[in-house]
């Protein structure tokens, strides 16, 4: 190309025109940080070392996540998590680490529906065809209980999660939308758990970021006062160093790189995912298939029977679900977290799924169930153990019997005393060994990279 | 009934565009004979995930695997290659350097395209109304030509509308420094202009993916697409340049994303009205070439 000077003598800067009306500057969150690859979640977890102080509640939520993001593609039902911790508890940090990759994971708000309501030249401006294929992070999942169309929005997620949308456009037209693969990541503080009564809460399993132990408030804590006191450590080497307003400069290089691997891994892990799942099913012989489909299926009774909540107007019978979803999301979420971390369905994936299911089981049934795994105790006893009302302890212990999870029972009065025997609940003998399962598989030792346990 | 006459699933159209035989009326899976193993009727294509298996000889994956199989197996006869450079204006070195190479299935010629780590399209070079054209690959994302070339320490970044642009302008800039207007010809690809300038494609004037803009992040950017007349159509609208629309579309994409971005100004309407209509850089070589020989 012997006519290269010539070409370059015709080279100009573009003309001003072609930007008017252009916003100047900041590119959207999405391509604010180009990933930077990475495709070994050990390497992943070093960088995320080098930038916070990193627990293991913190790596269980990242590996939620990622599986979360994984399994987008894949058939079955489909994986949405609710992230939940305090203010300050990173969950944020995480959220967009995930959402730096734009091609696959979309960052989005709730509070104005999945719908616009308007569709212009045959053009759909829904967010349906945007999010369709990748997982929708909700960043403030708090927003959507205090959003005016909650009611709308919380329809319409119902309907997302079976693969399906529909809407009527203001101007007449009707979309229909089958066969949808979204996955959903929605954080947020505990206020989230009041989705349990909207029957949207039964969609998602949970996993808790940062939890307070209730004997813990109100005390000195030594594993808290080291996170606070590693960011204050960080903090006093970010305040010497100016932003210039950019992404790459809005923090610390570390944690910068922290996100850009992170969206790496992501592209890795949804680029590989079929062939990586499809290779851990090969390797899996018969007898390691039945251990794991049994630890499944206690895994799924047990959080179909504790998210158990009682109908509205208390004449309805209660009824735990069919766990056959749960089974199924239990079953892809263990997979999931396997490839995600570059590892067989082992005791570690295994004490994570658990970990999982513990979080999800939560609330005052569960409370109530584990108080009485040591031994049978009355209301009374419940209320003290528990650090909780009667009467919340009563409303749990009803809908515990409705569902035969515990069963009244009579101790004789100790010996010497006059008068009637005491009345205690004690576990059903299926219960308690669902329990003691979830026990043995959360006592199972931290994988050797992780870091302490909380 | 022959495939293109029947609606094709979506996951198989894939593999259909290069020319797999695939049966899947009344299945959820589509069946036909392995061109891995060659065995007949053991190959199974998922219509709902796209994910393929053959029970002969175990390969497995979807069709990022399979496309990049077929180009790892795929080769290229120096003969043809030969032909395609005095065609393409190109060096054969070029050629094989971008890829280049003869379907395995088919024969026909194929044409990476890279996403950051790994091939994520490959384009069919066929003959489309006398013409030979790239095609993408069905359901699949366009890629950025030369993309597995980019290397983010350059702070420059030429980008050419067609492959074949791509290729000669890179080919030229590495055999080339500039001496105050006069090409001196150097034999370290980094002492060449290619030293601090990386040289990408798109695959038309009106393709310009959105994942891609950050790639150009702080780069200096020159679009040199093609010097394209205004048309008018059947209904009589006239359709302006699409050299110069394709520039003005991309840049805006790119206005706050790139340092600086410049253009190849063909002529104040967007072409130039004294060579020919849809003149590209190697065809703009060529006349200038001729013109200066002729002098």
């Amino acid at each position: 190309m012997l006519a290269l000077p010539e070409i370059f003598r015709r080279v100009e800067p573009a003309p001003k025109e072609w930007f008017e009306g252009i916003p100047s500057a900041e590119p959207s969150i999405s391509y604010a940080l180009p990933p930077l690859p990475c495709d070994n979640y050990g390497d992943l977890i070093k960088v995320w070392n080098q930038a916070m102080y990193w627990t293991d509640s913190l790596d269980v939520a990242l590996v939620a996540m990622l599986a979360v993001v994984a399994s987008t593609k894949q058939q079955g039902s489909q994986i949405w998590i609710r992230l939940i911790g305090v203010a300050g508890s990173a969950k944020t940090m995480l959220c967009e680490a995930v959402c730096a990759n734009g091609n696959y994971v979309y960052p989005m708000s709730l509070t104005t529906g999945l719908h616009s309501g308007y569709t212009q030249g045959g053009e759909d401006h829904s967010m349906i065809p945007r999010l369709n294929g990748k997982t929708a992070v909700v960043n403030e999942g708090d927003m959507l209980l205090k959003a005016p169309n909650k009611e709308q929005t919380m329809a319409e997620l119902r309907d997302l999660w079976s693969g399906q949308a529909r809407c009527d456009f203001k101007n007449g037209k009707h979309e229909n939308y089958q066969g949808l693969r979204i996955t959903f990541i929605l954080a947020g503080t505990n206020t989230l758990r009041q989705l349990n009564r909207s029957a949207l809460g039964d969609r998602f399993l949970d996993c808790i970021v940062y939890e307070r132990k209730r004997e813990t408030l109100g005390k000195a804590n030594q594993h808290e006062s080291n996170i606070v006191r590693s960011a204050i450590r960080k903090q006093r080497v970010r305040t010497r160093t100016e932003s210039d307003g950019k992404p790459e400069s809005y923090d610390e290089p570390s944690k910068i790189e922290a996100k850009q691997r992170t969206a790496g891994y992501v592209q890795y892990l949804r680029e590989n995912a079929a062939v990586l799942l499809a290779k851990l099913d090969q390797e899996l012989d018969d007898k390691t298939y039945a251990k794991l489909e049994n630890d499944c299926h206690d895994l799924a009774s047990l959080i179909a029977m504790m998210r158990t909540r009682p109908m509205g107007s208390g004449e309805e019978p209660t009824e735990p679900e069919l766990a056959t979803r749960l089974g199924e999301q239990v079953y892809r979420f263990m997979a999931c977290i396997a490839v995600v971390m570059g590892r067989s369905m082992d005791g570690e994936v295994m004490r994570r799924v658990a970990k999982i299911a513990n979080y999800t089981c939560y609330g005052d049934t569960f409370e109530v169930c584990k108080a009485l795994m040591d031994k049978p105790l009355d209301e009374a006893a419940l209320a003290v153990k528990l650090h909780k009302s009667q009467a919340d302890v009563i409303t749990a212990i009803k809908t515990l019997r409705e569902i035969g999870c515990i069963q009244p029972d009579t101790l004789p009065a100790v010996s010497g005393a006059l008068g009637r025997g005491r009345h205690v609940y004690r576990l059903s003998p299926y219960v308690a060994g669902l329990l003691v399962r979830l026990r043995e598989l959360l006592s199972l030792e931290p994988a050797g990279d992780s870091l302490e346990v909380v | 009934m022959p495939a293109a006459a029947r609606e094709v699933p979506e996951a198989l159209r894939p593999y259909i565009f290069h020319r797999l035989n695939l049966e899947w009326v009344g299945s959820s899976e589509a069946e036909g004979p392995c061109v891995m193993c060659g065995a007949q009727d053991r190959f199974y294509v998922s219509q709902t995930t796209g994910q393929y298996s053959c029970k002969h000889c175990g390969e497995e994956g979807n069709i990022y695997t399979f496309m990049r199989w077929m180009w790892a197996v795929a080769s290229a006869p120096p003969t043809d290659l030969e032909k395609i450079a005095v065609d393409r204006r190109v060096s054969v070195t070029t050629l094989k350097e971008w890829g280049l190479r003869r379907s395995p299935i088919d024969g026909e010629w194929i044409l990476p395209g890279y996403g950051a780590k790994d091939i994520t399209n490959l384009y069919r070079w066929s003959l489309v109304k006398k013409k030979r054209r790239l095609l993408c690959t069905a359901m699949l994302d366009h890629c950025l030509f030369g993309r597995q070339f980019w290397d983010d320490t350059k702070s420059k970044a030429y980008i050419c509308e067609g492959a074949w642009d791509g290729a000669s302008l890179r080919e030229t800039l590495m055999a080339y420094r500039d001496n105050a207007g006069r090409l001196i010809r150097v034999a370290n690809p980094s002492q060449s202009l290619y030293g601090e300038a990386n040289v990408v494609a798109v695959p038309g004037d009106n393709t310009f993916l959105d994942s891609w803009i950050p790639l150009f992040k702080d780069k200096i950017v020159t679009l040199l697409f093609d010097s394209d007349r205004p048309r008018t159509t059947p209904g009589g609208k006239v359709v302006p340049p699409g050299g110069y629309e394709g520039m003005r579309k991309a840049a805006a994409k790119l206005y706050g994303v790139a340092k600086q971005i410049n253009y190849i100004n063909w002529g104040p309407h967007g072409y130039d009205p004294d060579l020919p209509p849809g003149t590209d850089i190697r065809d703009f070589d060529v006349s200038v070439t001729r013109n200066l020989q002729a002098s």
